[in-house]
Formats: structure tokens, C-alpha cells, sequence
């Protein structure tokens, strides 16, 4: 199932308060990857581009955007497109990512990961967007479960059954945020496990792992402002046991603290992923 | 049959819509309906409460506030709690259109700037200082910059070759006199046409501003064009009502050989 020339093990994604740390080569070694946002870099000069250039270099990379909305209403910014496309043609791997979700309707970009409708038609139309991507940046996709804090109009289904819907419609993969699952799960009362099996394991490509805030008694939100729970990392584990290696992303955005705390935490969760990994071996050996 | 994409524009309104904070609490229904939902989709809407749209509208509009507010820090002190009020007509009326979150304050501060013009109960100066504000971030960010040099000496018949990252603003206000002051402590800056020459240094990756002369500034509008170096002497010496002489060529080259030693200007363009 693994593509060639596709890290795996547990990666950062690369923020600017590590980025002098990293430059320094306190993450030689001890990250698979670094994960970046194309929007961060593409039509931008001056230092920031100059920087990732060479860290670009040192790391393996891998790709995930933002501000597609490929849940949106309108066409797709071809300026925007283009950039993206330039961009990954130079810095891309075996796919690029974004969300399953909108980030704003009728032009407006409002900068935020925001739920779209649990139905057959609107996953029909995500799934005829995320083609057109694919044409577009001439490369698969993987899009990500959000966290969602409110079903957007009447469902006909569950999440998770909607997530599979696209992504078979689609043909694209999976990049499964298993702290999003938890904190919907948490939200909206339903058992994270029962979520997992649900959507089809053989097109998940990456995990991101995350810690997440409470917004009120009510409900968490996903900052990825905390460290990762453990049991999180057990739906972590209990999917790299099932599909075997795979590049996992610790997330971090908010209250981030220095790159050799954020390292121990790349160590503590790798133990918890090598362990998942030699299970699956193992499995696989037995059958 | 139902819009599929209503319930997406029914979000929209209800994060961007001025009245939509106190209106989710007091009239969801109608409130929805007016976003154009119905049916199945709005009962559920109903059903499901106002609390997580407030809960969206919070986070959406705050981190954009906070952003924009972290571009214009001085413009935001000066406005106060009105800050937070035109940030909330700029979402319902305009709202970010870019991709990229860096680029939202100057989109903030392009629709700001008209608005503010019009309006005599804030200072002259608050649109200039706000432009000027963003300034910095947008040339450090800017895509283009450098360039390679041409490796031709100035030719009077060519034009010349400027580095990418650099660009001209004029000002009615000497806003750049006050960009050393305490925040909390801005001063009236002078009421005074001002032409500023910012740029990235090419090695350094730094921004610089260059408070020009009305004749330099009217050279770098020419030369920016694309003119050649003789035709956009003449013209900066009629627009400033000078006349082409030794003592304005003598000033002007040694503009051009500032320019060339910050490497701003890269040569004649072959």
C-alpha cells in the first residue's frame, strides 16, 4: 500500500517559533518528516521562502494546504491554482492534501475549517471538486476529517459514513486526524472506534495526531494547543497496527513549546508508533 | 427543492453578519430563513441551537481581528472599541477575499481607507498610518525581489531594471516621523505630501523606507513605469516644474547611484 519515496514515522509540521531550532539542526535525525502548509511559502519572497529552501533540503516534505475549500461554492482561484500547482511541482511528494470542508462561500475566504452538509449531493459535488484538484495540481489527494462543532443542516448520514462517501466517489485518499475524530466524538457523543471502522482503512495515507482545549463544558475545540492525549494515541496505534507504516504528523499551533520539548514528544509518540508498526508486522507474518 | 448550498451561506451570514450575534440568540429562526435556509435544513438548524454558531462566529472573527490587529497595532490603539466595530462592518460588507491569511490586513486596510476618508470624526492621518503600518510586512513578503543585475551601465535610451520587491506610496502625512513613538503615545504626524521608496535589501532580506524628494519620487514613478531614463527625466522635471539642467541631472544620478549601491536599481535593462 506504501507509495515509494513516502516517509514514515512521526513528522512536525514546521512553524516559525521551531523554524530557528530546526535551521540549526536540533531535529537532525530525530523527525521523519516536516510537514507544510504550501500557503505559508507560495507567493512570498524575502526570508521565509529563502529559509524553507533550505530546510527543504534536509528534510523530506510533505504538503498540506489550508484554503482550497474544496467544500466551497464558487470556482476555484486559478491564480491561486497555479501557484499551488508551481509550487508543488518544485516541493510536492507522492500527494498533497487539504480539508473536507469550506472556508467560505460566494468569494469570501474566511479562514477557518468549516463544516458542509452530511449528504449525498453535497458529497457528490465535494467529490467532483476534489477531481477537478487532482486534475488541476496533476497529483492524488488526500483530504482530512475536520473537527466539525455543529452538523451543517439536516444529515442523512454520519460523519463518517459521509467521509467514506467522498472519499469512494473521489478515488482519493485518506489524511485521518484521529484527535478530530476524538474531539467529535467527544461532541457529539459517539464512539470513536465505531467511527474508525466505518471508513475505509486501505485509503488512509498520513494521521495527524493533535492535542485539543475545552471551549466551554460543552465542548472541546482542536487548537492543537496541548500535548496529544493517550487516548488519542491509542486510536493512533490502533490504526498503524492495522495499515502498517505511514508518515504521522504531530500537530502543533498554539502555546508551542521549544523544539526539544516538542522532540520528546516526537519520542514518546514514536515508542507508542513503532510498537503499532512491529504489531502489524507481526499480524501480517501470523496470516 | 432545496438549495443544497444554502446551509453554507447560512453560515456565512451568521459569522458575518453584523446583527448576527445578538439575532442567533433572539431570533434563529428568522434569522436563518433570511440566510435564504428552509426546510429540513432549517429545522435542524433550529433544533440544533444558536450556541455553536456563537461559538464559530467567536472563533472565525476573532482570529481574524487578532491578525489584522497585529498588522495595524498603532491604527488599532488610536481607534480604540471602534477597531472592533469596523472590523465587524468590514466582515458583513466585504470581508477577506485572499487565501492567504498574511494578506488579509492590507485587504482590511484597502477597503478601510476610503471609508475612513469619509469620515470627519477620525483623524486625516488614520488611513495613511495604516497603509504605512502594513507596509513593512508587505514588502518583506512581497514575491517579486531579486532579481538578477543586468550587468549594463546606464543608458540613457533603456530603461532600467528594479529589484521586485520595491514600491512607491505616497502619503498626505509624514506618517514614518511618528513609527519611532510609544504606541500608546502617538503624535499627530505633520501634515506634509510624502513620498516613501520601500524596499527588501537583497542579501539581508530587511525592508527600508526612503522619504524622497517630490523630483526623486517623480523619477522612481517614471522609472517603476518602465520609461527610459531620458524620457522619465524630462518628465520629472515637468511634473515638479523644474527644468532639465545640470543641477537636476547632477541630483538625479546621484539618486540613481544611491539606489544602484542599495540594489534597488540592477542596471539598464539590455
Amino acid at each position: 500500500m506504501q507509495q515509494k519515496n513516502v516517509p514514515t514515522g512521526i513528522g512536525l509540521g514546521l512553524r516559525s517559533r521551531l523554524m530557528k531550532a530546526i535551521e540549526r539542526g536540533e531535529a537532525d535525525g530525530e523527525i521523519a518528516f516536516l510537514e507544510i502548509s504550501p500557503e505559508n511559502h507560495m507567493h512570498r519572497g524575502g526570508s521565509s521562502p529563502a529559509r524553507f529552501l533550505k530546510l527543504a533540503d534536509r528534510f523530506p516534505i510533505i504538503t498540506h494546504s489550508l484554503a482550497m475549500s474544496l467544500g466551497g461554492t464558487g470556482p476555484f482561484d486559478a491564480g491561486y491554482m497555479g501557484e499551488m500547482k508551481r509550487f508543488l511541482d518544485r516541493f510536492g511528494g507522492a500527494w498533497h492534501s487539504d480539508h473536507l470542508c469550506f472556508c467560505g462561500a460566494d468569494g469570501r475566504a474566511l479562514h477557518d475549517l468549516l463544516p458542509i452538509p452530511f449528504t449525498k449531493v453535497c458529497a457528490q459535488r465535494v467529490a467532483d471538486r476534489i477531481r477537478e484538484v487532482q486534475d488541476r495540481l496533476g497529483r492524488p489527494m488526500l483530504i482530512e476529517n475536520i473537527s466539525y462543532y455543529q452538523a451543517l443542516g439536516h444529515s442523512e448520514m454520519d460523519e463518517a459514513t459521509f467521509v467514506a462517501e467522498v472519499l469512494e466517489r473521489a478515488d482519493c485518499g485518506l489524511l485521518l486526524d484521529v484527535n478530530n475524530v476524538y474531539v467529535n466524538a467527544k461532541n457529539h457523543d459517539f464512539d470513536p472506534y465505531a467511527w474508525l471502522k466505518t471508513i475505509p482503512l486501505h485509503r488512509v495515507r498520513q494521521l495527524h495526531v493533535a492535542g485539543h482545549e475545552r471551549w466551554d463544558e460543552t465542548m472541546l475545540i482542536d487548537t492543537h494547543g496541548a500535548e496529544v492525549l493517550p487516548e488519542v494515541q491509542d486510536m493512533m496505534s490502533w490504526v498503524i497496527e492495522r495499515i502498517g507504516p505511514t508518515p504521522v504528523l504531530l500537530e502543533r499551533d498554539r502555546h508551542i513549546p521549544p523544539l526539544a520539548e516538542m522532540l520528546r514528544e516526537v519520542r514518546a509518540l514514536d515508542a507508542v508508533y513503532q510498537a503499532a508498526v512491529a504489531r502489524h508486522a507481526a499480524n501480517r507474518a501470523q496470516a | 427543492m432545496t438549495d443544497p448550498l444554502a446551509p453554507l451561506r447560512a453560515l456565512q451570514g451568521a459569522l458575518c453578519a453584523r446583527d448576527a450575534a445578538s439575532a442567533l440568540r433572539t431570533d434563529l429562526r428568522g434569522f436563518l430563513s433570511r440566510q435564504g435556509l428552509e426546510g429540513a435544513d432549517l429545522e435542524a438548524m433550529v433544533e440544533a441551537g444558536p450556541t455553536r454558531l456563537l461559538a464559530y462566529r467567536t472563533m472565525v472573527q476573532g482570529r481574524l481581528r487578532r491578525t489584522i490587529k497585529a498588522y495595524i497595532p498603532r491604527v488599532a490603539h488610536l481607534l480604540g472599541n471602534r477597531y472592533a466595530q469596523e472590523f465587524c462592518t468590514y466582515m458583513e460588507v466585504r470581508a477577506p477575499r485572499t487565501h492567504y491569511l498574511r494578506d488579509v490586513p492590507a485587504e482590511f486596510v484597502a477597503w478601510a481607507r476610503e471609508r475612513w476618508a469619509t469620515m470627519p470624526d477620525l483623524p486625516a492621518y488614520l488611513g495613511d498610518l495604516a497603509r504605512y503600518e502594513i507596509l513593512r510586512d508587505e514588502v518583506a513578503n512581497a514575491p517579486g525581489g531579486g532579481e538578477p543585475e543586468t550587468g549594463q551601465a546606464l543608458a540613457l535610451d533603456r530603461p532600467l531594471r528594479i529589484d521586485g520587491s520595491a514600491q512607491l506610496q505616497k502619503f498626505a502625512y509624514a506618517v514614518h516621523e511618528v513609527a519611532g513613538t510609544p504606541i500608546d503615545q502617538t503624535p499627530e504626524p505633520p501634515a506634509r505630501a510624502t513620498t516613501l521608496l520601500v524596499y527588501r535589501n537583497r542579501k539581508t532580506h530587511r525592508v527600508h523606507f526612503v522619504d524622497l524628494t517630490p523630483r526623486a519620487g517623480a523619477l522612481m514613478r517614471r522609472l517603476l513605469a518602465g520609461e527610459p531614463v531620458q524620457v522619465a527625466l524630462a518628465g520629472a522635471a515637468s511634473d515638479t516644474g523644474g527644468q532639465l539642467n545640470d543641477e537636476f541631472l547632477a541630483a538625479m544620478v546621484h539618486f540613481l547611484t544611491d539606489l544602484s549601491e542599495r540594489g534597488v536599481v540592477l542596471g539598464a535593462e539590455p
